[in-house]
């Protein structure tokens, strides 16, 4: 069972060092978002995670 | 037993365990002349991919990607997983050293000692302030070396943030006193049991004395030592490993977790990136079900590619509870 605190975040707030964050001081990073998986997303959405690495891998072995 | 445990090169591949380095003379036997030797290829490289080298979080090992390691071996794809210092069955070394920028330099060292020219290094949770801080390293490195190529290719943070998290240094004379036996460098039993009930006293106090938690170790990452005489299919009559580390874990979370170094080595690769000096790609894929760092540290960004200029959020989570696992949630 899982308890929430919400707070409203208002404009120009610094949610200093979460992932939107960390996007916006790096725009060229590639940030996704694997949807319904738990923290650990290479056990949780292992095909996902998988398919994603090797295609990784492919683009930087070709470059 | 732990001798043998110690000159074990912390990383597994598919299709072996663990390798063991030893010499001639310690065997017994003479060594050989000395002769050129010729680069052997192995499973760990291809010629024409690069190695994914997979770095575990808080409380983990190598043992955490075994799944993943024979999913791309079995595609064709060479990988290799590695136990940072303190962790799994790597020497914890000198406590006083340890650092995200050691840990990182320990990486990029048993990536090269491998063999491996080229790899795309993935970081989970806590491990993904180490694969951070071992792009900055390697961005650093390339520039210096004027622009020659990095070994690294690509990496991939999984689930963790740069935020800085709270640390509690306070400890009782008792309590140091029992962290210090983790020390395998300082005498004290390190990871190595005699009996399973004896690893999990051990470990229990570091751990809210939450004895589902460290039972669901049991086998796993905790697990009888193998050729023990006298060793039964419990593992009852061997000696017991764990890979995990309490005093790892401090540490990890004082030096890693609870400092500024993820947001500094986070920004140095963007300063390089918005310049067009960074010699390969940076992945941050994140979670979104409870127990993930989005979920404890930021939210609600729900696009796939967040509008870096924007501001795609409402709300965020302030505080989150598991009333199942407090005190104890991981978010390392």
């Amino acid at each position: 069972m899982f308890l929430f605190f919400w707070t409203q975040v208002k404009d120009g707030e610094a949610d200093v060092g979460g992932i939107p964050d960390m996007a916006r001081r790096f725009p060229q990073a590639r940030v996704k978002q694997f949807v319904g998986s738990a923290h650990s997303i290479h056990n949780t959405r292992r095909q996902e995670f998988i398919s994603d690495l090797k295609a990784l891998v492919d683009e930087v072995s070709s470059a | 037993m732990r001798t043998t445990q110690r000159f074990r090169l912390a990383f597994s591949c598919a299709s072996a365990a663990a390798l063991t380095y030893s010499t001639g003379s310690a065997l017994g036997v003479p060594p050989r002349p000395p002769t050129k030797v010729v680069q052997l290829a192995s499973s760990v490289q291809t010629a024409n991919r690069p190695t994914v080298v997979l770095v575990h979080g808080l409380d983990s090992s190598k043992e955490t990607w075994t799944g993943v390691i024979s999913e791309l071996a079995a595609c064709g794809y060479p990988a290799v997983a590695l136990d940072l210092r303190g962790h799994g069955e790597s020497p914890l070394g000198d406590a006083a050293d340890f650092s995200a920028t050691a840990l990182a330099s320990d990486v990029l060292h048993a990536v090269r000692v491998a063999g491996i020219h080229k790899c795309v290094l993935v970081g989970h949770s806590m491990g993904g302030r180490v694969a951070m801080r071992a792009a900055a390293l390697e961005a650093e490195a390339a520039a210096l070396a004027g622009g020659s190529e990095p070994v690294l290719r690509a990496v991939v943070v999984e689930d963790m943030d740069v935020s800085e998290r709270s640390w509690d240094a306070s400890l009782t004379s008792e309590e140091r006193a029992r962290l210090a036996g983790w020390d395998d460098a300082a005498g004290g039993h390190g990871r190595q049991f005699a009996t399973w009930d004896a690893g999990r006293a051990a470990l229990l106090p570091w751990y809210g004395n939450d004895e589902a938690r460290v039972d669901s170790w049991r086998g796993k990452r905790v697990r009888p030592l193998p050729a023990d005489a006298g060793q039964d299919d419990n593992g009852s009559g061997a000696s017991w490993w764990s890979d995990i580390n309490p005093l790892a874990r401090r540490l990890a979370w004082q030096h890693v977790l609870a400092t500024s170094d993820g947001a500094e080595a986070w920004d140095d690769l963007a300063a390089r990136a918005a310049s067009s000096a960074l010699p390969f790609a940076v992945a941050l894929w994140y979670a979104d079900r409870p127990g993930s760092v989005v979920s404890s540290a930021a939210l609600c960004c729900s696009n796939t590619s967040p509008d870096p200029g924007g501001s795609p959020r409402l709300f965020r989570v302030l505080y989150r509870f598991d009333l199942a696992t407090l005190p104890n949630s991981n978010s390392g």
